[in-house]
């Protein structure tokens, strides 16, 4: 493991080291299993459900071994050149901008591909000869192959809840990881989670867990997926700020879960049930 | 699956979410028809499913009712036989049993509190009668900081709760010792009890017959109930619940009679006649030329109105993507992967002669995912007559959603076909065909046939889903299912046979190459269809949001 070395004044990546320690309650050996894939180069997929602390996992991580971490929220018009770097046009001609994810591999970082699944299938292909021993990125615009940092490192999550019918990481693409499954923490570690980030008493704590874990049965029939502990948190700052729990769960939880007024009015009575 | 003749109590569905997110009780509810004017809610737990008769009221009253029963549900135990018990002791027990499952309901969501205390007014301004004792006893329960002030009811609190507040009366047995006792209490006291005027208090009870063993010497009840039958459109989660909940109306031999009992609906002339094996999940063997898929076209009717409306929903491009074309900006973006050659030579003059370079200077992505061979499979079984919450019957929804999405596909340059299905016994599994490749989404005929289209017959979506497949050409074939229920059909008693028929079905697609994707749209969920469908490929649809699920994900690919 490295050890948190001092700044340099001319590090490339000064912008994504990550100076104080992110919080982050183990569920199981996920700190170990990380660091033994850490170890040996291999890159890894985070599966869970949004907002049950997966980037967090990975800030944690990064802080621990002491390496930047860029992520790159995906999405569905996430380009090769988004990732990679284009040419961008100035006063005196072109010129070459790295892309976040050449970066990592250029000096040496965790590149974080949040929600890989969502980028476009001639996106996600670019990883694949940095997943292997190759651990190359060719990058055709240039003429450039360039080889790995020893530092670099590939993390990606991926959500195979919601994505729907028409999602899925190819085969091609799944078999090039090592995946660890993230679930909500069980109620009790839940609710120390939602006191830790948000600062409201147990009592509260434990409502908001009892609503979330309510709004979880109707995940992938009414819900896409239910109340994470993200979601928590969130009505827990609120509630710590001073506003009413049921205002803060309608706030934070009920009203964006869902655009179905039928289904919003069931959630409405769900919080009025589960928050006193 | 078969039609429900009955029909859902009006804005069920947030109720029904809220019950089983909550409780995990999903109980049919019904709207309870009576001239009583001070009705209560009845619960029966007397079939596979519960049943919720609620009497039409406020929507909070209406909560406070369902989420009463639910607590019986989850927390009640068996109901116990009348015996020996008198009215007043049985009575009394009632009082206490809701006092028991309320306190349990709150213990687990403390927010039902404030649900119910707002109908818990009664104190010792009521009076001293038993039906006043009664009412104050069931405030006295549900609110331990309400001060009542009667002895009696201070001891049965006593009784009640244990020292510490929690429930001392925690099994049936020390429930009905309790009611004894104190029954007797009323009698020493020479209270009467006048049994006919009685009604739960308060309102938000239910009339408690669930608790006690049905007595055939009864006199019947005098709140007239629908038919208490089993459900059709229930959410079958257990198979018991499937297998009690359908008999199969013509479950005997004679429902397995062969190919030449044509009924009516059967009468288009078949254009093709096909076999297609079937997964036997019980000899985990296919049976070989099992199902016959009679292919057909709906019968051609008048379709002026459905014609007109349709191509009134039909969507405009997006205002965007129509201002775009044929600009001279058009196939340039401000931002992309490659540059736009001659957006770059303008910009190399505009940098020299020091004016405005142009801000689009890389060559739009173009949409690459066309010319899929698209096929939208609709459920055209007899379930699908159900009217949905805009009073049209849900195959409407699915018929006029098929359509508007393959006339949107088509734009985009797939090929889409649209195909119904119902089944009426293996011998029998029809296949019509509303639109083929050639066809307009919008064409005259197209329209005439859907508007053809009945609900009739069951959902046999195995064999449907073989000759789809069977019948896949072209670019990344992909098979969109629209169906509200599980499979089922007549001749077919094991519910499991069929669902495992599908999962092998959608199996073989795969490996042909074919996605099958399934859209489940209606009241229930698609738990057990689920599972049939790869990982992630069977969602749950509001039919009002059909359209936009197929299209925005047909599109994303």
């Amino acid at each position: 493991m490295k050890l948190h070395d001092p700044v340099a004044p001319d590090d490339a990546l000064a912008d994504w080291r990550i100076r104080d320690e992110p919080w982050y309650a183990p569920v199981g050996g996920e700190i170990a299993a990380f660091e033994a894939a850490h170890a040996r180069g291999l890159p890894l997929m985070l599966k869970g459900p949004t907002g049950c602390g997966k980037t967090r996992f990975v800030e944690h991580m990064a802080w621990r071994l002491g390496l930047p971490l860029i992520t790159v929220a995906c999405h569905e018009d996430l380009s090769a050149g988004d990732l990679i770097g284009r040419f961008l046009l100035d006063a005196g001609g072109t010129r070459w901008q790295d892309g976040p994810l050449t970066r990592a591999v250029r000096f040496g970082a965790i590149c974080y591909l949040d929600e890989l699944v969502e980028a476009r299938a001639d996106t996600t292909v670019l990883i694949h000869p940095l997943t292997d021993a190759r651990r190359q990125l060719p990058l055709a615009a240039t003429g450039e192959l360039l080889h790995a940092h020893p530092d670099f490192r590939l993390v990606v999550s991926y959500n195979p809840g919601y994505h729907g019918v028409h999602k899925t990481l190819k085969a091609s693409t799944r078999q090039r990881f090592t995946a660890l499954e993230f679930g909500y923490p069980d109620p009790a570690r839940e609710a120390a989670i939602v006191m830790h980030e948000s600062g409201v008493v147990e009592v509260i704590a434990k409502q908001l867990v009892t609503l979330a874990e309510r709004t979880r049965r109707l995940a992938g029939d009414v819900l896409d997926e239910g109340a994470s502990t993200r979601m928590l948190i969130h009505a827990g700052l609120l509630i710590a700020e001073g506003l009413a729990p049921h205002a803060a769960c309608l706030q934070a939880i009920a009203v964006p879960l869902s655009d179905d007024p039928e289904v919003a009015q069931a959630l409405v009575a769900m919080v009025d049930a589960c928050i006193a | 699956m078969p039609a429900s003749p009955e029909s859902a109590l009006p804005g069920g569905r947030p109720l029904g979410i809220y019950l089983d997110a909550l409780w995990s009780v999903q109980p049919r509810l019904t709207t309870l028809a009576t001239q009583d004017d001070r009705p209560r809610a009845v619960l029966s737990r007397a079939g596979t499913r519960p049943v919720l008769h609620l009497p039409a009221d406020n929507a909070l009253l209406t909560r406070a009712r369902a989420a009463h029963a639910a607590a019986h549900l989850v927390y009640g135990d068996a109901p116990q036989p009348r015996a020996k018990l008198k009215q007043i002791q049985r009575v009394l027990l009632e009082t206490l049993e809701d006092a028991r499952v309320e306190w349990l309901a709150m213990r687990d969501l403390p927010g039902l509190r404030s649900l119910w205390a707002p109908f818990h007014i009664a104190g010792p301004d009521d009076g001293n009668g038993f039906d006043a004792l009664l009412v104050r006893l069931a405030h006295a329960l549900f609110d331990p900081a309400h001060a009542d002030g009667h002895a009696w009811i201070a001891k049965v609190r006593r009784l009640f709760f244990t020292a510490d507040g929690t429930l001392a009366l925690d099994t049936p047995q020390r429930l009905r010792e309790a009611a004894s006792l104190l029954g007797n209490d009323i009698g020493q006291m020479r209270l009467n009890f006048n049994a006919a005027g009685w009604r739960v208090e308060p309102a938000y009870r239910d009339d408690n017959h669930h608790l006690w063993i049905a007595d055939d010497k009864l006199p019947p009840s005098a709140t007239p109930l629908e038919r208490e039958d089993a459900d059709s459109h229930g959410s079958g989660d257990d198979d018991n619940a499937v297998t009690a909940e359908r008999p199969p109306p013509q479950a005997t031999g004679s429902a397995d009679q062969g190919e030449g009992a044509a009924t009516a609906l059967w009468s288009e002339a078949p254009l093709r006649v096909l076999k297609y094996p079937e997964w036997d999940r019980l000899i985990t063997r296919l049976r070989p030329d099992w199902c016959t898929v009679i292919e057909s076209r709906p019968l051609e009717v008048d379709a002026t109105a459905l014609r007109a409306r349709l191509r009134a929903q039909v969507r405009r491009p997006p205002a965007a993507q129509r201002r775009s074309a044929g600009r001279p900006n058009s196939g340039r973006e401000r931002d992309g992967e490659v540059l736009h050659t001659d957006a770059l030579i303008e910009a190399g003059i505009a940098l020299r002669t020091r004016t405005r370079p142009p801000s689009r200077l890389y060559r739009a992505a173009h949409a690459t995912d066309s010319g899929r061979d698209l096929l939208l499979l609709i459920d055209a079984s007899a379930s699908t007559a159900q009217p949905c919450a805009d009073g049209r019957p849900l195959l409407e929804h699915l018929r006029d959603a098929a359509l508007l999405a393959a006339h949107a596909l088509e734009r985009e340059a797939h090929i889409v076909r649209v195909w119904a299905f119902a089944s009426d016994t293996r011998h029998r599994v029809r296949v019509q065909h509303l639109k083929d490749e050639h066809d307009g989404a919008l064409d005259a005929r197209v329209c005439a046939r859907a508007a053809g289209l009945r609900s009739h017959g069951s959902t046999r979506i195995g064999a449907a889903l073989r000759h789809a497949a069977a019948h896949a050409r072209g670019e990344r074939p992909l098979i969109v299912l629209l169906t509200d229920g599980e499979p089922h059909d007549i001749d077919v008693h094991d519910p499991r046979y069929l669902l495992e028929d599908v999962k092998k079905a959608v199996g073989e697609a795969r490996r042909a190459g074919v996605t099958v994707q399934c859209l489940h749209v209606g009241p229930a969920a698609p738990s057990a269809l689920r599972h049939a469908f790869d990982a992630g490929r069977c969602v749950a649809v509001d039919p009002r949001h059909i359209i936009d699920v197929l299209l925005s994900g047909l599109r994303r690919g």
